[in-house]
């Protein structure tokens, strides 16, 4: 039985955009990453998160945005609003989850959120080097 | 360059969690694919991981489907039960125990009907998952357990930390 699939998942499947084979280590990769989202521990895994985006570009190690970052950008973007609109130095977060936010940003224009529903960045603030 | 485990050793965030995950870890090492059949236990990490190398892992049931080289079924049914179903109630401070045997009832009665000598990667985290919620049902559904469960249950004994608060493992 196929559970229901999301608007964006919709969305992302019409943009055409192939699903790439995947190594043993990619499918790996995709194994945690549904495992962290199925078993409701994203905001626990955030910190996590933002390491492994620190080092890839997408959460398999692909080229390109495969259906688990859509699926776990529909959990990370509203967590995403709600740190930034929770605090007010705005910079520490920025610094924080500096590679969560990046990929967010990619994939709401990607998959066209609307503007009212986007996270709304501020392109210009000044981050603080990252200590790697 | 070796493969290496580390079990998870912090009290946080639960017990169920802590023991699921490391009951995972044990049985990668216990049903690793020849080619890594040397995994080193690394001691000096009190996290959960995997490393390889350049490559690492946080999650065990990623580590385990990686040491078997088995990621059939993950757009199953049984994955997201097994994972949204029982998993998630790991991390809830005070898991409602009739609950979880409700649950842990239906994963045996649809999906954990056997337990064969060589189980797959999904059997094995509906098993580590539903065992660890109720193991009396599962035990009282399986009385003898495949010999890779049995050391892998020995292993997690020598590598969990022992607290008293309400858990029945």
């Amino acid at each position: 039985m196929k559970r229901a699939m999301s608007d964006l998942v919709a969305k992302f499947q019409s943009l055409s955009i192939a699903a790439p084979a995947l190594s043993k280590e990619q499918s790996a990769f995709s194994t945690q990453w549904q495992s962290v989202l199925h078993a409701g521990q994203v905001e626990q895994q955030l910190d996590q998160l933002n390491l492994f985006l620190r080092d890839n570009t997408f959460l398999v190690a692909t080229l390109q945005p495969t259906e688990t970052d859509v699926q776990l950008f529909e959990a990370v973007l509203p967590l995403s609003k709600q740190l930034v609109a929770s605090t007010k130095d705005t910079k520490d977060v920025y610094a924080k989850y500096r590679h969560v936010f990046r990929w967010v940003d990619y994939l709401q224009q990607l998959l066209q959120v609307p503007g009212a529903d986007q996270l709304a960045l501020n392109h210009d603030l000044e981050l603080p080097h990252e200590v790697v | 360059m070796v493969a290496q485990i580390s079990f998870n050793k912090e009290a946080s965030p639960s017990n169920y969690f802590n023991y699921a995950a490391n009951l995972k870890l044990a049985l990668a090492i216990e049903y690793a694919t020849k080619d890594l059949k040397k995994i080193e236990i690394n001691d000096d990490n009190k996290t959960a991981q995997f490393v390889n190398g350049d490559f690492s892992l946080f999650n065990a049931n990623a580590i385990l489907c990686y040491a078997m080289d088995d990621f059939a079924g993950q757009d199953s049914d049984e994955f997201h039960y097994a994972l949204a179903s029982l998993e998630a109630l790991f991390r809830q401070k005070d898991i409602p125990q009739e609950h979880a045997s409700e649950c842990v009832q239906k994963a045996l009665a649809s999906y954990l009907t056997e337990l064969s000598a060589t189980p797959s990667s999904l059997q094995l985290i509906t098993f580590v998952n539903a065992f660890t919620l109720d193991p009396e049902q599962v035990i009282a559904k399986f009385p003898e357990f495949p010999e890779g469960i049995k050391k892998a249950l020995a292993l997690v004994a020598k590598h969990t930390p022992r607290t008293s608060a309400g858990f029945k493992h």
